[in-house]
């Protein structure tokens, strides 16, 4: 299998594994895959608040990088490539959600909150307190505007730099400080009348 | 040093420590003035903290097996010639359809109605030349040689045809003129057909 010339000891760059997979190496898109899974499912997630959507989105991520892998060049870092295309996606279901609402007045307040938690150890009060906790979090991270939803998620949750960011959102990196901090501020006025 | 509108623009920064040394210690002056400020910054803190472990969401167990399935699907699509193909040329195909038919509706609409349903040839009106002096109205042949066929209507020779009046019958449809057959034609060898000839079905 062509996988294996890559080196188990010796960890290869996101680079390196689209370089292999776009010579034909399809072990490397597994490993893409695996890699990113994971991150992109919780960016996305944070940003549409729907787990079922955002694995759907996440799916369509992985199929975009499989059918365009050509595309992508090394002028750029491969997360920052990958970040653009789920958020590109994530902005699309919004809308999509956004004129869905306009028909249906019955989808508001009804989305599922069942997600299941990755968790080390089980602690049943502490997992209610923090379930309870994240919830409201995410659903004023859910109430922010998608430009301030976007950095909040991609900077404080995913904890990318503000120069990735900027190539992402595609915005001046000045711009996504700014925002992130009026984000922040944002969010924490409306977690006040909350807690 | 340029003190910023509000000070609440520096806290981000102040907090990821990039501001200057200067910036820094004119807001920690603001902030020692104004608790219920430095309260603020330090719920900032605090939020920053909690977002950066929020629970992270587990994935599907089947995600990569789902995944590996959509993709053999496409692969699939992919190796049909048909799909492939239309695939490749949709864009460009679309654009031309999209053309073609603005070109037909401008065309539509900056036609003259009468022409609107058949195509009418002869642009200038024919003349019809006849052996004999021609009467009035009810005797006159006419000749459909500057005519194009409407569907299902055979072009007609006019010396072939046995037309009567100002009308014709073409494959169980009747056809008429807009001649005035009560007009009055003065007695010549000449019979100018109007150029615009309006049909009905």
């Amino acid at each position: 299998m062509e996988g294996q010339k890559l080196s188990k000891g010796n960890t290869p760059t996101d680079e390196d594994l689209i370089t292999r997979f776009q010579q034909g190496d399809i072990y490397a898109f597994d490993l893409i895959v695996k890699r990113y899974k994971q991150q992109l499912l919780n960016f996305v997630f944070r940003f549409l608040n729907n787990r079922e959507q955002a694995e759907d989105v996440v799916q369509e991520t992985f199929l975009r990088v499989y059918r365009k892998r050509h595309a992508y060049k090394q002028v750029a870092k491969f997360s920052t490539w990958i970040y653009t295309i789920a958020g590109n996606l994530a902005r699309t279901e919004l809308r999509k959600r956004k004129r869905r609402k306009l028909f249906s007045l019955s989808d508001i307040g009804m989305e599922e909150k069942d997600y299941e938690i990755a968790s080390d150890e089980f602690n049943p009060e502490k997992y209610t307190n923090t379930v309870m906790y994240e919830a409201i979090i995410q659903r004023e991270i859910d109430s922010l505007s998608a430009k301030f939803r976007e950095v909040i998620v991609l900077r404080d949750i995913q904890g990318l730099a503000y120069e990735e960011i900027a190539e992402i959102i595609n915005v001046p990196l000045g711009t996504v400080k700014s925002r992130v901090n009026r984000a922040r501020l944002r969010l924490q006025e409306k977690l006040k009348k909350q807690l | 040093m340029q003190k910023p509108r509000n000070y609440s623009e520096w806290y981000s920064r102040y907090l990821e420590g990039e501001l200057s040394a200067g910036e820094k210690r004119s807001l920690e002056n603001y902030l020692e003035k104004n608790p219920q400020e430095k309260q603020n910054v330090e719920q900032l803190a605090a939020l920053r903290s909690n977002l950066s472990q929020l629970q992270s969401i587990k994935i599907s167990d089947d995600f990569e097996t789902v995944l590996r399935a959509r993709i053999q699907m496409e692969k699939k699509i992919g190796q049909n010639s048909f799909f492939s193909f239309f695939q490749e040329w949709r864009a460009p195909a679309l654009g031309i359809a999209s053309a073609l038919l603005l070109f037909i509706a401008f065309s539509l609409y900056n036609s003259n109605p009468n022409d609107a349903q058949f195509t009418h040839s002869a642009a200038e009106p024919t003349k019809i030349v006849s052996s004999t002096p021609v009467s009035p109205a009810s005797d006159i042949n006419y000749t459909l040689d500057h005519f194009s066929a409407p569907p299902g209507i055979s072009r007609t020779n006019a010396h072939a045809s046995n037309l009567s009046g100002n009308e014709f019958s073409a494959e169980g449809n009747q056809h008429k003129t807009a001649v005035d057959s009560t007009a009055e034609i003065p007695v010549s060898n000449v019979i100018i057909v109007p150029a615009h000839v309006q049909y009905t079905y």
